[in-house]
């Protein structure tokens, strides 16, 4: 485990947070000038680490002894002074100043003789210098407002590599690059691996994982699992030691004859995506395949009328709709389960019971008073059908774990009489044994006749669940593919730009 | 990665496209005046104008600044009546003028330090946090001049708000000053760097390393010292201290910033914006004088055209935020 | 909303929640009961308290509160009630009381439409937009009334505010009893309650499940502008006076009835039956120092520190929740 020209010694780190515990004694190296692969689900506490690491968080137990020294950072600014820099998931960019500005953001250079007072001409000739050094072509004074979402990812990487870095984490970087602006991404990468610098790499494309890692690192749970080889790996163990076990029949369909369209889109055009076309018919699983930022999400939010069409319509039920309202869909028999469960999806300081009868509320009290009764009876019985694990349902839901969470969502949805539902990454940040039995929900709705929509960045459960999958790219629908012809690659190829896509 | 999309924006297109929409209001307000009245233009109602701004230009730097970092102080007004009153209980109980105004400043910059204290350390609600200061604010006012106004009588003190070097007034110059410096350090220092990175986005700065709780808490201290100093100004115009004098400031001050073009959202727009929207204010006051409309009339026209702007400046935005963002994914 | 957890016996958290704000007001009762029975502890003291001052604090902060579970405020409350009284007063003072008081109801509805859709539909922070409302309802008052005082209204009319049911229960308890109970009932019992708590609490969750989100919060303010002017006719009734300047001073007072009374800025969270007390409190404090002769313009402070000392009630409230949280759900 250890050696000798290790630039970062963790051991026995352990964070709790309230109610949970997040890193339970993780320790392992990184050498001088490798690339180290963290793997791990959703949930495992890679970005918990990386965050502790980076200075975001603190640690409640272990060592970290970094270039040598233990270290206990008080905050980002004294990592990135010891050499560390992360790039985070999320894009934390400035969209009103410009590209230099965000560059510099908290370690502006100044006039030497005037304290404080910035030097701005400094600024933009460093940046120049930087992005030149990289071969990323963009003026430094054009503002950040104005760069595509790939542009802005760039910036966010040379943002992180302007100063002296010795250690630099990625947070899942690609998420939202196109081919050639990830070649250029492993170009760099290649390049602070010769100038020893040591990089910690967060991905879930095992392709990229291959070409940049030299070793991975395997978490579960909050735990430290192994140590591969990445030459040497195969998939089939990385992924085992990633679960834990060997799941069997993790995605069970019962595929039947689907039943007459239930919801057609006619030229649909939102913000960020524009005239799609799809459709689903009862008893299918039908799934919006592509990466972050395609449009996915945004082409479900506006049929929810939760944000505007531009043009086009859809049909629902046989009805044509322009202009759809959230309580005007609920009506006609549609549900959506947002992506982002704790902000959308429940109302975490009210009781799982009043969150169960939340979309059904004239359904079950048709006279405008409610009934405790029967908001009691409803409840307990999604409860039980769900396996909803609460002591009781007066409980708050803020207070259940997250794949209980999300079972309330899906048990505010069911007790409504909606036969289209549209599920917005239903899986995220949920165990594998939550998983499995929100799979087998799908499939149960599906085969009962439901018709249901799918949105998912987890391409194995796209491929395993749907009856037919859009590829979404950049706000288009670029391709459909039956059951059939289904595999994660020919998802991938067509959800990523092709090169020469890009000056179409 | 070169992309042509990119608007390459000269210095000439960046600095016409930066005036905040509000000037050209200004202008056409000037000239629809001086029109319908000949004497607006006159050199002598400027002057006025320019006197009777300064106040409100003063007590929106603070503001500006606390809006920046997408929050709201709503005890400018009570800080203003607050340190006009003591002051001037000050000077009558026999201090000088310097010191006396110094107190005033101080009351100032301790309610800014427990605004900041209350908004950025203990996170509670700014709205109703700066509510709370701002009635204690009012209520000491009343206290400290025992409800009544209360007069200087100091020759010096009256200069101030009444005297002129040259033509132009030194309440004029005074804010003149002040705006200049804030201007300056907004745009070229870190700690103006700091606020635009903080009302940018909070966590981005977070993440770079930026004391936002310190950062914070100075930006209301800000807040606190320009509205002590504006109420210091507007009891030196009378010479005299009304414990409700500011009352009425909280509403024009907010106005004036958010007509101005800076944004709730918070990291875009500056004090040239507030300015403008200052002057709107103070020229659409004073045409309707020189039109001899009622005070009372004034006062609701004045509420009602306030209300329309921020309404067209809400939808606007709304606008442009849309097409912005189509904009870049049809290009990305 | 109120019956959570019923599971793990009463907490420290929900003894806190429930009881703190009555254990605060019996303090003060007893304090005054004790230290000057003399003054406090008479009929003639006590009713004018209960039956005189109360009625219009409680009647306006329940508006407010409403506010304020939708994570709202209206400020505009105080002059929509000064609006619709002096619009009404002139039909009242000719003896149409009917089309006088639908005047005034209707101008309050219409205020709240306006202040909801500047809020839902055009996006205007609720402070803000209801502070325009407030400017230009105001103005109006002004503009109407010229700035003096409609008075003298015929003796029927005054009835509705000094009389008695029965010779025995003043109008005014009985009306305020009566709005009690059926908002308490509507905010407890009603679809269109949870409504309101579910998009107080989380707006996005709400209209996500098909709550009718905006027009839910824009119902709330038109109740609030409702509640504005039916308290603006009792007022007007029980002084025999519509005084366009007593506006601000509700304002203050129903913000701080409101959060002393456990409703929360953070939203989702409240009760009229919480601001009740919290009125109360309000109002035993202003008539304790009124009796221990402390002067009026302390008032203002104390109700500011009222505020101030509510929210850090709350906050250490919920930091006792996490705590007690964390320490169950690692125990197990």
């Amino acid at each position: 485990m250890t050696s000798d020209n290790a630039i970062l010694k963790m051991t026995g780190i352990t964070k709790r947070f309230p109610g949970t515990l997040a890193l339970h004694n993780v320790g392992f190296d990184v050498r001088e000038g490798e690339v180290v692969v963290l793997l791990g689900e959703n949930g495992a506490g890679k970005s918990t680490l990386v965050k502790i690491i980076s200075g975001v968080y603190t640690r409640d137990e272990g060592e970290i002894i970094f270039n040598g020294e233990p270290v206990d950072f008080e905050g980002v600014q004294q990592a990135q002074q010891a050499g560390i820099s992360i790039i985070h998931q999320e894009l934390n960019l400035l969209p009103e100043r410009t590209i230099a500005q965000n560059i510099f953001v908290g370690r502006e250079p100044t006039i030497p003789w005037l304290p404080g007072v910035i030097d701005y001409r400094k600024m933009v000739t460093d940046s120049k210098a930087i992005l030149a050094d990289l071969g990323v072509d963009l003026a430094p004074d054009a503002l950040v407002k104005d760069l595509s979402i790939a542009q802005q990812q760039m910036v966010e990487v040379v943002k992180a590599l302007s100063n002296r870095t010795k250690l630099l984490i990625m947070d899942e970087p690609t998420s939202s690059l196109t081919k050639r602006e990830i070649d250029k991404l492993f170009e760099i990468i290649e390049r602070f691996k010769r100038n020893k610098t040591s990089i910690i790499y967060i991905s879930h494309r095992m392709d990229e994982i291959k070409i940049v890692g030299d070793r991975a690192v395997i978490m579960r749970d909050g735990e430290y699992i192994d140590t591969l080889d990445v030459k040497a790996m195969s998939m089939d163990e990385a992924v085992s030691k990633m679960v834990g076990r060997t799941i069997t029949r993790l995605y069970e369909r019962h595929y039947n004859q689907p039943g007459e369209e239930v919801f057609v889109t006619r030229n649909l055009t939102g913000i960020r995506f524009r005239n799609v076309n799809i459709n689903v018919r009862a008893g299918e699983i039908v799934s919006l395949a592509g990466l972050v930022g395609a449009g996915r999400t945004e082409v479900a939010k506006a049929v929810f009328g939760y944000d505007p069409i531009l043009s086009g319509s859809f049909e629902l039920f046989g009805q044509t709709i322009k202009s759809p309202s959230p309580d005007r869909c609920v009506r006609l028999g549609m549900a959506f389960l947002p992506e982002d469960r704790k902000a959308e999806g429940v109302i975490l300081k009210m009781p799982v019971k009043e969150n169960l009868v939340s979309a059904c509320l004239s359904k079950l009290f048709p006279n405008g008073i409610i009934n405790s009764a029967i908001e009691r009876r409803h409840s307990e019985r999604f409860r039980r059908e769900l396996k909803i694990v609460t002591p009781s349902v007066d409980k708050l839901v803020g207070e259940l774990s997250g794949g209980n969470q999300q079972k309330v969502v899906v048990g505010k949805w069911l007790s409504t009489d909606c036969r289209f539902f549209i599920f917005d990454e239903p899986t995220r940040g949920i165990d594998v044994g939550a998983k499995a039995e929100i799979y087998h929900l799908l499939d149960a709705l599906a085969a009962k006749g439901a018709a249901i929509l799918m949105i998912s960045s987890e391409l194995n459960e796209v491929v395993g669940l749907s009856d037919r999958v859009y590829v979404m790219r950049e706000g288009d629908v670029v391709k459909e593919f039956p059951r059939l012809e289904l595999s994660q690659e020919a998802i991938i190829s067509f959800a990523i730009a092709k090169e020469d896509d890009r000056n179409a | 990665m070169h992309d042509a999309s990119i608007p390459r924006r000269n210095l000439l297109f960046r600095i016409v496209s930066e005036i905040p929409g509000v000037t050209y209001g200004v202008v056409f307000l000037a000239i629809l005046f001086s029109i319908i009245r000949p004497r607006f233009m006159s050199v002598n109602n400027m002057l006025l104008i320019a006197r009777h701004s300064s106040v409100l230009l003063v007590a929106s730097i603070g503001m500006t600044m606390v809006i920046l970092v997408s929050q709201i102080d709503l005890s400018v007004g009570s800080v203003m009546s607050l340190s006009g009153v003591v002051a001037a209980y000050a000077i009558r109980n026999g201090m000088d003028l310097v010191p006396a105004m110094a107190l005033g400043i101080v009351c100032g910059l301790v309610t800014g330090a427990l605004n900041g204290v209350m908004v950025a350390v203990f996170k509670f609600d700014y709205w109703i946090a700066t509510f709370g200061t701002m009635g204690i604010g009012a209520g000491m006012a009343l206290v400290v001049a025992n409800g009544e106004t209360l007069a200087v009588g100091s020759a010096g003190f009256g200069w101030i708000g009444n005297g002129r070097i040259g033509r132009i007034y030194i309440l004029t110059y005074l804010a003149v000053i002040f705006l200049t410096v804030m201007w300056f350090v907004l745009k070229k220092t870190r700690f103006g760097y700091n606020i635009y990175s903080i009302g940018g986005s909070e966590q981005a700065a977070r993440l770079s390393g930026l004391n936002v709780v310190r950062n914070r808490i100075y930006v209301y201290m800000c807040s606190g010292f320009f509205s002590a100093v504006a109420g210091l100004m507007l009891a030196s115009m009378g010479n005299s201290a009304s414990p409700i004098a500011g009352a009425d400031y909280s509403f024009d001050v907010i106005a004036a910033v958010i007509i101005g073009g800076t944004s709730f959202d918070g990291g875009r727009g500056g004090l040239f914006g507030t300015v403008m929207g200052t002057l709107l204010v103070r020229i659409l006051a004073s045409g309707l004088n020189l039109m001899n409309i009622l005070p009372t009339w004034q006062k609701a026209i004045i509420g009602i055209v306030i209300v329309a702007i921020l309404v067209a400046d809400v939808l606007g935005e709304k606008r442009k935020r849309r097409r912005d963002m189509m904009r870049r994914y049809r290009d990305g | 909303m109120g019956e959570t957890a019923p599971d793990d016996g009463i907490s420290l958290r929900v003894f806190l929640d429930r009881y703190s704000r009555i254990l605060i007001l019996a303090g003060i009762v007893v304090f005054m009961a004790v230290t000057r029975p003399d003054a406090f502890w008479t009929m003639s003291n006590l009713s004018a308290v209960a039956f005189q001052q109360a009625p219009f604090m409680i009647l306006m902060s329940f508006g407010m509160t409403l506010a304020i579970i939708t994570k709202g405020i209206d400020k505009s409350m105080g002059s929509v009630l000064v609006l619709s009284s002096v619009l009404g007063a002139g039909f009242v003072k000719n003896g149409q009381f009917l089309l006088g008081i639908s005047l005034a109801l209707a101008v309050g509805i219409a205020c709240g439409l306006v202040s909801g859709i500047l809020i839902t539909r055009v996006g205007v922070a609720p402070f803000i937009a209801t502070y325009g409302v407030e400017w230009v309802a105001l103005g109006l008052a002004f503009v109407y009334t010229g700035n003096v005082y409609i008075y003298d209204f015929p003796q029927e009319f005054r009835e509705i505010g000094t009389g008695r049911i029965f010779g025995i229960l003043p109008n005014l308890a009985l009306v305020t009893l009566a709005v009690f109970l059926v908002l308490h009932f509507m905010m407890r019992k009603t679809v269109f309650g949870r409504k309101v708590y579910m998009v107080g609490n989380n707006f996005n969750a709400a209209a996500l499940s098909g709550v009718d989100a905006r027009n839910t919060v824009t119902i709330v303010y038109i109740v609030n502008g409702l509640l504005a002017a039916m308290t603006g006719i009792l007022y007007m009734a029980r002084l025999n006076a519509a005084d366009p300047g007593i506006s601000a001073a509700f304002t203050l007072d129903s913000i701080a009835a409101s959060l002393i009374g456990g409703t929360s800025f953070g939203g989702g969270k409240g009760s009229v039956a919480g601001t009740i007390v919290g009125a109360l409190i309000i109002v035993f404090i202003r008539n304790g120092m009124n009796i221990w002769g402390v002067h009026t313009t302390w008032q203002q402070t104390a109700v500011g520190f009222v505020i101030i000392f509510s929210i850090f009630l709350e906050a250490t409230t919920q930091k006792l929740t996490a705590f007690a949280a964390g320490k169950r759900k690692t125990g197990e």
